[in-house]
């Protein structure tokens, strides 16, 4: 374990390094980064020109869903998002020097790289969560200062554990890559709206195929400790610490069988 | 340009499109799960408003939402950058020195690109949306025809703004920040996001006189008969002109500082 955060450390660093070479271009990517993700926000504040409560959330209540689940995300993107350009290493062969070297494959690809120009998007994040925050009453106790710290580190493993378990389509379906997008991306968009809003198609499939009711909708229930619209059992609301471990289990179990299938490149 | 040439660049760009067959399925999964989430969201704050928001009622809001996710193919909302890359790699050189005009190559080529992300993605991305949930389906069928005009335009306009962008890299070397300027730029500015019509008067009027109105929106607006066909099809036509006309400029100015890679 000691090994692999060295490691991690290492080839990290080399990679921050080389992207510090491109400044310009590296703070336009940064601050687009920034500025794209606060579109999202700017359609649910043009929504709310219009409305005064989206189902029974206010809009100080669904930028905290967003800011929670917002920073989240942009965590998990900044340490393992680029997990999305494993094709290239599949398509090229080069997933075959990856195997040859004593070190799991999955923290060779993580380790890759780390993409600062994200620290954008969790800034963004991060401001409408601050701002959430300083709108909604919220009786601050030690434990629920905890709970956003806990919640944003469940957030980013239940993100961490879609990119990884998406991935691995691309050991079966090379160049159907995109159809993670869906659960990464759509589930960061699902996230940032109260699940109770969903018809309940929609919402049987995040709550319980793909986790993201646990991402923000269950913490911020009980971090604001308001009633669930849904009525769903009072439990589920700190279930989110399990929940996310158990994703991460079984993203990296799907990681391990989809790397035995793994067959090279073909010419 | 000869009229043979051209055709033959649209075949190519068609074929070389239609080749990624689990990229387009993948693609289709993607924005119809989005379409789901989003139509979600705008019925329900239809539904909270309790009154249709500037003209959209459950219907048209939902086929607003379809038909914005079917164009992200042809319109190419997210990253193109063909251009970029040959730029990067000095193989612009090669282009350059071709007995063809590049910007003319470059349109044909993605001409045919969009011809094959509106039959093989488009068609079927809206029809998804039509199956699933109730949307508005305009009644005339010259609404139609100048539905798929605007579309069109919609895709020229997209490309004199897409060839612009990939020029920017001649500036910045890197080529990441200026395409991420692209689709920072299309999606917060087209009426990807939310209809143009939700937002306060004042930004929708300046929105619908910026050219990103032209990629999206425009089109939208036809289909659902929310302003006159024959004025967004003249907009559309004017920044499509103007944009390729900048672009063309933006080529000369900057093959005329060109460095090969390499040596």
């Amino acid at each position: 374990m000691t090994d692999a955060w060295r490691l991690w450390r290492l080839m990290v660093g080399a990679q921050v390094r080389a992207q510090m070479q491109y400044r310009t271009s590296l703070m336009i990517e940064a601050s687009t980064g920034f500025a794209v993700t606060f579109l999202d926000f700017i359609a649910v504040l043009v929504l709310f020109q219009h409305i005064h409560a989206l189902g029974t959330w206010s809009l100080p209540q669904v930028a905290f869903l967003y800011g929670l689940s917002g920073v989240g995300f942009a965590l998990a993107d900044l340490v393992i998002g680029h997990i999305e350009d494993l094709s290239e290493l599949i398509r090229s062969g080069r997933f075959d020097v990856l195997l040859l070297r004593p070190v799991g494959t999955l923290l060779q690809v993580v380790a890759s790289d780390l993409a600062i120009r994200r620290l954008g998007k969790m800034f963004q994040a991060a401001i409408v969560l601050g701002w959430a925050i300083s709108q909604l009453d919220i009786a601050w106790s030690l434990t629920r200062v905890a709970m956003c710290f806990v919640a944003i580190g469940c957030a980013a493993a239940i993100f961490a554990s879609i990119w990884i378990a998406g991935a691995c389509i691309q050991f079966f379906a090379l160049g159907a890559g995109e159809i993670a997008n869906a659960f990464t991306y759509g589930g960061n968009f699902a996230s940032q709206y109260p699940v109770s809003i969903y018809g309940p198609w929609v919402r049987r499939f995040v709550a319980y195929l793909v986790p993201i009711a646990f991402v923000a909708y269950f913490p911020a229930l009980a971090i604001l400790d308001r009633p669930d619209p849904l009525a769903l059992p009072h439990w589920l609301r700190y279930a989110s610490p399990i929940v996310a471990g158990a994703a991460l289990g079984v993203a990296m179990a799907i990681w391990q069988v989809s790397v035995r299938h793994y067959r090279s490149t073909g010419s | 340009m000869t009229g043979r040439l051209a055709f033959e660049l649209v075949r190519r760009g068609f074929r070389r499109h239609a080749t990624y067959r689990a990229a387009n399925f993948a693609a289709m999964v993607a924005n119809t799960v989005f379409g789901l989430l989003i139509g979600a969201i705008m019925l329900a704050a239809i539904r909270s408003a309790g009154h249709p928001i500037a003209g959209y009622d459950a219907p048209r809001v939902l086929a607003y939402v379809w038909l914005a996710q079917a164009m992200i193919g042809p319109v190419a909302i997210f990253r193109q950058s063909d251009i970029a890359e040959r730029i990067m790699t000095g193989d612009l050189a090669t282009d350059l020195a071709r007995p063809a005009d590049f910007q003319s190559w470059w349109f044909c080529d993605d001409i045919g690109r969009a011809s094959q992300q509106f039959l093989m993605r488009s068609v079927l991305q809206f029809a998804i949306g039509a199956a699933i949930v109730e949307l508005y389906l305009p009644p005339a069928g010259w609404r139609w025809a100048a539905f798929f005009a605007s579309l069109a335009l919609a895709v020229m306009a997209s490309f004199s703004m897409r060839f612009i962008m990939n020029l920017l890299v001649f500036f910045t070397v890197d080529g990441r920040g200026p395409l991420a300027l692209h689709t920072f730029l299309i999606v917060g500015l087209s009426g990807m996001t939310v209809p143009i019509g939700f937002y306060p008067p004042w930004l929708a009027t300046v929105l619908r006189a910026l050219p990103w109105y032209a990629m999206v929106q425009g089109p939208i607006d036809v289909y659902l008969g929310l302003r006159g066909a024959g004025g967004t099809l003249a907009l559309q036509l004017v920044w499509t002109i103007v944009l390729l006309a900048l672009g063309r400029s933006i080529l000369g100015v900057a093959s005329r500082r060109l460095v090969v890679q390499g040596g």
